[in-house]
């Protein structure tokens, strides 16, 4: 490998020079906190990236590994006092090394293949030289977390689950994401099975024993029985609306609305609350069929060329030249996907075609409860039966975007919710897009973690503002306790409005309004 | 003194027959200082002890370790994550049977090199080894392991009202084992003094893989006082591996000042004023003109960008006297030109104003890639004209120098602004900051207040001390570590001091290490 350096450096040389290794990142990142090791920390994985940049490390297996085990939370780009932004950083690495599969995969088999493998670990332990030229060097040290169960209390006997493989992954990012009706068709399917006589004999005949005790730890059994706890509830339909709702009352503002991959279908309910939030606050509200998913997957999973695709056709469907017409916000209900469109105008700055359409559409997105919190009128906004909340900051709503404060002040004005902060809560939750699917033993620690910080506040709800996050806490609330309800902020705020009286708008209130509560397993 | 200069002499000849069998050993596309020994073997009896996944050596790990706080890195042949007290005595034992030298390492947030692997071996991490391990609320003493993060330890108590008072600006990330190494200070050293003041006993791995416990769990333990002695050492005697320190009752009240100056003169006449004054804040800490362009835009503290100087002054105690102290203060900001002084309003802004004041270094980012910290230490009644020289000599060199220090204590924290990859550069930077450092030697001040020293400023002890000083300094060192395999060449003089070690960091030199993979 010549020493001059690794030719695509130039695009991250003025983010590596800010970084002076102060430190400061570690105790933010909730890898670190886990592992306790350099390689897994913001600043040892920009040492690596630097020294990828500078040619002096090869790429290969082991550095994939360390790129793919960061949650990418964004925790350490908010304690980072020299501004190092350290997310760019590693979506250029992921994209170097491409989706995660060879990586997540070696971690994922590792453990069995050393064990067949015995003492022929042998003679693998020279020089680093030696190792990097190994083939795959599939690890017997490395990679697996046996010694750490003391760092966290309250490990519930998490089974080191195979991880989704590559090339699931690589198939969802580049052949599902960027079609809607394809996800729309994934999550019908999603659907159909968890409600099926097939899931059913699964359970019974496969995921528990005679006994019907649970599957032994590091089987496969296991991993499945995981993922079927984590299949959650679908609604009875999936969001479908006419592509403009006019204002309840005057009109004051005109704004665009994200569907949203996830958002559309799991939490369709979710959807019509927000769009009723908007009407009721003055807004007529735009949705373009021609949308398509955020792209935030492909960035964060090493296919910067398919979120560029999404991204253009974002900015497409949401120009005010189109046919969906002048907007004053685009808005969008879901945290890491409004971080990655607040991004468009770095992801295209390279496409001199684009390069201005995609900063001006950055610039109007917002999330909805930054907006609503403004629009909203400065008095009570309804009332729920009583409660006690905790707060769940999103990674990519508070890291990403730095929007704190209008959710809680969102909270703070409804009758009946008292709001109780947990520690950490602007700590990542271990769902992080895919992550708890590609690295389910971190992301089960960091979960059973979150929930011990729950459980300290006695909330009886947690609010999160994102699909990802009440995904994975309701799943926690199954696994780990507390038996809390986990609700997005906009069922909460469409819950209290309709508390107070007010009537609902069309296309909210109906049946699919009526939430399952999370079940308590 | 006949067996200290015996002891000295001893050292002086193991230090130079190490040297030179480095050098004919290992050859010439291994860099001098780098010490060989079996390493292959060496991993395999560490795996034995540890397990494999705690001694790591692919390249991945080694150059993720390359790095500390500071300007300087080196490469560590392998690298180990004991957690106990034992598994680092066998850790030790086992590389001293090598002739491997071992590093002990916590947070890696040190600013002077202290933890850079130099001579190669095996860099002993204690970031794992990060369990409160008994508290005892009513002796006020706490027992931790050494890989504790520092702020952590507060966290724990501070519900019951108490707190852990060292708190280096890296608290957030640095460990108290590598607190105990340096002797760090903090900004509220003014008043509460540095970590010596607050350890009360140690257990150590000595370098002959012996356990030994020093001091006790209550103070002022009789003999010698080795507590004293470790403390600061470096990790050149041992590795501490548990720590006995001295928890404080959280005071009734606390009251934080900004004051803002046009320049840093005015600001730093106001620390000797109010020192002079017989006012002993908590906490009297300066932010020069150069750090402030670096911090503000990354905290928001409400510091003027158009400023000289903005000093950081904390009363805590009861509440009552608070009153008349800041009259005293107004009075004394007013006379030297204050454009204004500011309490802070709530605890949110009270931390923002520390955390302008802790992030400092980190934030220098903004401003170049580089940068060297000086931590020299002055009478403060010489602190005006100190800091008028220092920018007089950084102006020579052609450098910027960003200025954020413990005022009221006299320690300086000049930070040479650089870029590394600039040829020459890093020798000015290094020139300009050993005249700084004479500078403050000549002032009646000394080298380090509380980095330490490592591989940066361990040939100025020099400067400082005679032979015969030093050599007493050998002689304990000799006594402790006759093999010179614990943390080698940091703190006393040696050939590996900085400006030799960053001659070898040429990209050439560190190809030959075997990095270019």
């Amino acid at each position: 490998m010549s020493t001059a350096g690794h030719p695509d450096a130039s695009a991250i040389a003025g983010i590596l020079d800010k970084c002076v290794h102060c430190g400061f990142c570690l105790s933010a990142c909730p890898t670190y906190d886990l592992l306790r090791e350099e390689p897994d920390s913001p600043r040892g994985r920009i040492a690596l990236i630097a020294a990828v940049a500078e040619g002096r490390l090869e790429p290969g297996d082991r550095f994939a590994l360390h790129m793919y085990r960061c949650v990418g939370c964004l925790a350490c780009e908010t304690a980072c006092p020299a501004g190092v932004e350290y997310g760019r950083l590693v979506e250029w690495a992921r994209a170097l090394v491409g989706p995660p599969g060879g990586a997540a995969l070696v971690e994922a088999v590792a453990p069995a293949l050393a064990a067949r493998a015995g003492s022929r670990a042998e003679g693998r332990a020279e020089g680093p030289g030696d190792q990097a030229q190994a083939p795959a060097g599939i690890p017997a040290e490395g990679g697996t977390m046996d010694d750490r169960e003391t760092a966290l209390p309250g490990r519930v006997g998490a089974a080191p689950a195979p991880s989704l493989p590559g090339w699931a992954v690589q198939a969802a990012l580049r052949h599902v994401l960027p079609h809607p009706g394809r996800v729309r068709a994934a999550a019908a399917l999603a659907r159909w099975f968890s409600r099926s006589w097939l899931r059913r004999q699964i359970q019974q005949g496969l995921l528990a024993g005679p006994g019907g005790e649970p599957p032994a730890p590091g089987t496969i059994a296991a991993s499945l029985a995981r993922v079927d706890a984590m299949l959650p509830e679908f609604p009875g339909r999936f969001f479908d609306p006419p592509e403009v709702l006019p204002a309840l009352g005057p009109r004051r503002y005109r704004v665009g609305l994200l569907s949203g991959c996830v958002m559309g279908t799991l939490f369709a309910p979710s959807n019509e609350a927000t769009v009723t939030l908007l009407r009721r606050a003055g807004c007529e509200v735009v949705i373009p069929r021609a949308q398509t998913c955020c792209g935030a997957l492909n960035v964060h999973n090493g296919d910067p060329e398919g979120a560029r695709a999404m991204a253009r056709r974002n900015i497409q469907a949401f120009h005010p030249d189109g046919p969906c017409g002048p907007l004053d916000a685009v808005l969008v209900n879901a945290a890491g996907c409004g971080a990655a469109m607040k991004e468009y105008g770095h992801l295209l700055a390279g496409d001199p075609e684009w390069a201005e359409a995609a900063a001006a559409f950055a610039a109007r997105v917002r999330d909805v409860t930054e907006f609503l919190d403004e629009v909203l009128p400065e008095t009570t906004l309804g009332r729920i039966e009583p409660c006690r909340a905790t707060y769940q900051d999103p990674c990519h709503l508070a890291h990403g975007q730095g929007v704190r404060s209008a959710p809680r002040r969102l909270l703070a004005r409804i009758e009946g919710l008292e709001l109780v902060e947990m520690p950490g809560s602007d700590r990542c939750c271990g769902s992080a897009g895919i992550y708890n699917l590609v690295q389910p033993e971190i992301s089960e620690r960091m979960l059973a973690a979150k929930m011990q910080a729950v459980a300290s506040t006695g909330a009886d709800l947690v609010v999160a503002p994102n699909p990802g996050c009440i995904l994975q806490l309701r799943y926690g609330a199954q696994r780990y306790g507390p038996p809390v309800r986990v609700e997005h902020l906009v069922d909460v705020l469409a819950r209290a409005l309709e508390g107070s009286g007010a009537a609902a708008g069309p296309g909210a209130g109906d049946g699919s309004r009526s939430r399952e509560g999370p079940s308590h397993g | 003194m006949a067996d200290v200069a015996d002891l000295a002499d001893r050292a002086d000849k193991a230090h130079s027959a190490h040297i030179a069998g480095r050098a004919g050993a290992a050859g010439a596309a291994d860099p001098a200082f780098r010490v060989p020994f079996d390493r292959a073997g060496l991993q395999r009896e560490l795996q034995a002890v540890l397990g494999p996944e705690r001694v790591r050596s692919y390249p991945e790990d080694l150059i993720a370790y390359e790095n500390d706080g500071s300007v300087f890195r080196a490469l560590p042949d392998l690298v180990v994550f004991p957690t106990s007290t034992e598994e680092v005595a066998s850790v030790v034992r086992v590389c001293r049977r090598y002739g491997a030298p071992v590093i002990p390492r916590g947070a890696g947030t040190g600013l002077a090199g202290g933890t850079i692997p130099v001579t190669g071996g095996v860099l002993l991490v204690t970031a794992k080894m990060n369990r409160i391990l008994h508290v005892d609320l009513e002796s006020r003493i706490a027992v931790v392991q050494p890989g504790l993060v520092n702020i952590d330890l507060t966290r724990a108590v501070m519900g019951q009202g108490y707190f852990y008072a060292p708190d280096p600006s890296s608290q957030l990330a640095c460990s108290i084992g590598g607190n105990v190494a340096n002797n760090s200070g903090g900004v509220h050293t003014l008043s509460y003094g540095v970590t010596t003041n607050h350890v009360l006993g140690l257990t150590a791995v000595l370098p002959d893989g012996e356990v030994v416990r020093l001091g006790a769990a209550a103070p002022d333990a009789p003999g010698l006082d080795l507590v004293g002695l470790f403390v600061g050492s470096e990790g050149t005697l041992g590795i501490v591996t548990e720590v006995v320190v001295r928890l404080m009752r959280r005071r009734e009240a606390v009251r934080t000042f900004l004051a803002v100056f046009e320049s840093v003169r005015a600001a730093g006449q106001t620390v000797s004023d109010i020192i002079a004054s017989g006012l002993v804040p908590q906490a009297l800490e300066m932010i020069d003109d150069v750090t402030i362009q670096a911090v503000e835009p990354a905290v928001g503290a409400g510091i003027p960008m158009d400023c000289g100087a903005a000093l950081l002054i904390e009363l805590e105690g009861l509440a009552d006297g608070f009153d008349a102290q800041e009259a005293v203060i107004r009075r004394v900001c007013a006379a030297n030109g204050a454009r204004w002084v500011r309490v802070a309003e709530d605890p949110a802004d009270r931390d923002r104003l520390w955390a302008a004041r802790k992030g400092a270094f980190g934030a220098l980012g903004r401003l170049a890639p580089n940068y060297l910290v000086q931590d020299a230490v002055v009478p403060r009644s010489r602190l005006p004209e100190v800091l008028d020289e220092i920018r007089a000599i950084a102006a020579r060199y052609g450098l910027q120098v960003a200025n954020v220090f413990h005022a009221g204590d006299g320690n300086l924290h000049p930070n040479l602004l650089f870029d590394v990859r600039k040829p020459g550069e890093i020798q000015r930077v290094l020139a300009a900051g050993e005249e700084i450092v004479r500078l403050c030697i000549d002032a009646g001040g000394t080298i380090s207040g509380e980095h330490g020293l490592g591989i940066e400023k361990n040939a100025y002890l020099e400067w400082l001390f005679s032979p015969e000083t030093l050599d007493v300094m050998k002689a304990v060192k000799t006594a402790f570590d006759p093999e010179r395999l614990m943390n080698p060449e940091k703190l006393l003089p040696s050939p590996v001091s900085c400006s030799e070690f960053t001659a070898k960091m040429a990209p050439e030199v560190l190809a030959e290490m075997g990095l270019w993979v």
